[in-house]
């Protein structure tokens, strides 16, 4: 996995995040509660003179992990977050894609609508998928949140001038060109919290957080950010190979994404 | 890690997506499970292992053997890395051949050696757009020499076909390197292959090497500026395309020519947060800060190189720095599809610029239709 210059990484990030300032009025911010998309509130934070200028939605479907609420409750106080959670159902016979799909999805547009947001920043990276891979920095969705992945607009340079197609919304994605490694060497040369999850314990720790359903711990023994980092730097299994929405059936991240997900 | 931006041009078919997914499939780049999905997806549709498909993502893609939207894969190579970015060859996929080529350093070209193939009118078109957004090195890889038996003479043929083309744009061009090979059976891809025994050159990642360990430039005494983005509270954001800021000097608002107080309030790299003393700020965006009002033009009518995807109209829209403006134009030479045209155009208000040779952040704007849609773009 490759180091790439985080000081670049970062300048590029800051400077999307202060165009999507500039274009749209009504902004709004994902959050997992995982390592990429707290990351990205750090980064909007030092985009923005120390404050998240935007409310921060989390998709709540009742069934994270309990370290996962315990660290958004105290970093949304830190951090002095506009949180907004937006309550999911779930279904217990449903797990994969029509429980990521149907219920993640459903209530994200919910939520969209009612606070009429029209850009999301979402904090999704190339290396994670192939098909992430295709995306472009600000990506537009209609309003039943269709990606059209077969024509997506042009973006020359760093001229993100996507027009929102029929009562949609466009998503930012400052985080696009970061890799695994980047994320946790930012996190780590900026001190930035991160959910324990991710750490160690009996042997096994979760390298990619999605809710109690669909996600599997690896084996690791990695009890720091250094140790998480040299594991990375060996390591040939996926990242999000311990989600099962990615790996239950062929083309599922590219369904999923056309129909609006994350 | 010092990561180069590298674009795969070349015609459909010449093997862009197939080249990068050998590199990365050689290099290991990729992880095991990517490698597995896409020899899994082969299978299933009946072909060999395909590399492509480890770039090509999208079900539609791997069905019909064809890129749709551009990607990037990372490969590290001794001390820096490789960032490929892979681009569609079909015509009506330009704009995403564009979105590729736009954020890359340099390009290979490949070119099939293959009967009937070669040299195509696409190829040559992506090496015009390739040059005109700002690459000026570009290494040639004469690929599929395993279809004619790795011929000397094939390879020389469209090395000097090749040659003819580029002879009169050689002037924008700092760099050619010919390389043959094949990308499927990995031949003068990382070493040298024993295969063309007559080719006593580099293969194509030692030749890219040496290009980004000779090729790097400094800029020394530029000027200062510094575009504006936008304003949050009581400051104004912006980016540093040249030279450096200080505390205490004077500066010129541009394209107003009005010079003001800043007060450098944050910086991180390139990207800074100001206080300007006497301006209004609901009008800042477009706008662009120098320490030297030489530094830049001031104009409403510009002269400029374009390129037109769906043909020119009279009047449209140009993205410049991120902002639009309406254009005019009035040209009355044909209106043909990918159409280049030399000429002026009038804007509705005057902005700050500069040739495209001199700063190319501040000599560069995408072309938009009157519906907003993407249709080239120009360089002044």
């Amino acid at each position: 996995m490759i180091e790439q210059n985080l000081k670049e990484l970062e300048e590029k990030g800051i400077y999307i995040l202060r165009e999507a300032n500039a274009r749209f009025k009504n902004i709004a911010v994902l959050w997992s509660m995982g390592k990429d998309s707290t990351a990205m509130l750090y980064l909007i934070r030092k985009a923005f003179l120390g404050k998240v200028p935007f409310p921060v939605i989390h998709i709540d479907n009742g069934i994270d992990f309990p370290e996962s609420y315990k660290f958004r409750d105290e970093l949304a106080k830190k951090w002095h977050l506009n949180l907004i959670v937006a309550k999911s159902e779930i279904k217990p016979e449903i797990s994969g894609f029509s429980c990521c799909g149907a219920n993640k999805t459903e209530a994200l547009k919910k939520v969209l609508k009612d606070h009429k947001f029209d850009a999301l920043i979402v904090s999704i990276r190339r290396d994670e998928h192939s098909v992430r891979a295709k995306e472009r920095i600000f990506s537009p969705r209609d309003k039943n949140f269709k990606w059209n992945y077969k024509d997506q607009p042009a973006e020359l340079w760093d001229d993100y001038s996507s027009k929102i197609e029929n009562e949609g919304h466009v998503r930012i994605h400052p985080l696009l060109d970061w890799n695994e490694i980047d994320i946790w060497n930012y996190i780590k040369k900026e001190h930035i919290p991160v959910n324990p999850l991710y750490f160690s314990r009996n042997g096994f720790r979760y390298r990619s957080l999605g809710c109690t359903h669909c996600t599997v711990p690896i084996k690791s023994s990695a009890k720091t950010i250094d140790d998480i980092i040299k594991e990375l730097k060996v390591t040939t299994i996926e990242e999000r190979a311990g989600r099962e929405q990615d790996k239950e059936k062929e083309y599922v991240m590219q369904k999923l994404r056309a129909l609006g997900y994350m | 890690m010092d990561v180069y931006k590298i674009v795969i041009i070349g015609d459909k078919d010449a093997g862009k997506s197939t080249l990068i997914g050998e590199i990365a499939t050689l290099t290991k780049s990729v992880s095991e499970a990517r490698i597995n999905e896409a020899k899994r997806e082969s299978k299933k549709l009946g072909k060999e292992f395909e590399p492509a498909f480890i770039l090509d993502a999208f079900k539609e893609e791997r069905e019909k053997g064809l890129t749709i939207d551009t990607t990037t894969v990372e490969i590290p190579y001794k001390d820096v890395a490789f960032q490929f970015i892979d681009v569609p060859g079909h015509e009506s996929l330009i704009k995403n051949m564009l979105t590729g080529a736009s954020n890359a350093e340099m390009g290979v070209v490949i070119i099939s050696a293959k009967q009937g193939e070669g040299l195509t009118r696409e190829t040559k078109l992506h090496i015009k757009l390739a040059n005109m957004l700002g690459i000026d090195k570009f290494v040639f890889f004469i690929n599929k020499m395993d279809t004619n038996g790795y011929s000397k003479e094939k390879a020389i043929e469209i090395w000097n076909e090749t040659h003819k083309f580029l002879l009169p744009f050689i002037n924008d061009i700092k760099y050619i390197g010919f390389v043959p090979g094949s990308a499927l059976n990995g031949d003068n891809i990382l070493k040298r292959s024993r295969k063309i025994s007559w080719y006593k050159g580099d293969s194509l990642m030692e030749r890219l090497y040496g290009l980004v360990k000779n090729g790097k430039k400094i800029d020394k005494n530029m000027p200062t500026i510094i575009t504006l983005q936008g304003t949050f509270e009581d400051k104004i954001f912006g980016k540093i395309i040249s030279g450096d800021i200080k505390q205490n000097k004077v500066y010129y608002l541009m394209p107003d020519n009005k010079k003001v107080f800043i007060k450098l309030y944050e910086k991180n790299g390139k990207s800074v947060s100001l206080k300007i003393s006497n301006f209004n700020k609901s009008k800042i965006e477009n706008k662009l800060l120098t320490d030297d009002k030489n530094s830049v033009l001031v104009s409403d009518l510009i002269n400029a190189k374009m390129f037109f995807i769906r043909g020119p109209e009279k009047d449209f829209y140009i993205s410049f720095l991120g902002r639009k403006y309406k254009a005019t134009l009035n040209y009355k030479g044909n209106k043909k599809k990918l159409l280049f045209v030399n000429e002026a155009i009038k804007l509705e208000e005057k902005i700050a610029y500069q040739n495209f040779n001199k700063i190319k952040e501040l000599g560069r704007f995408a072309i938009y239709d009157k519906n907003l849609n993407f249709n080239g773009f120009g360089i002044i």
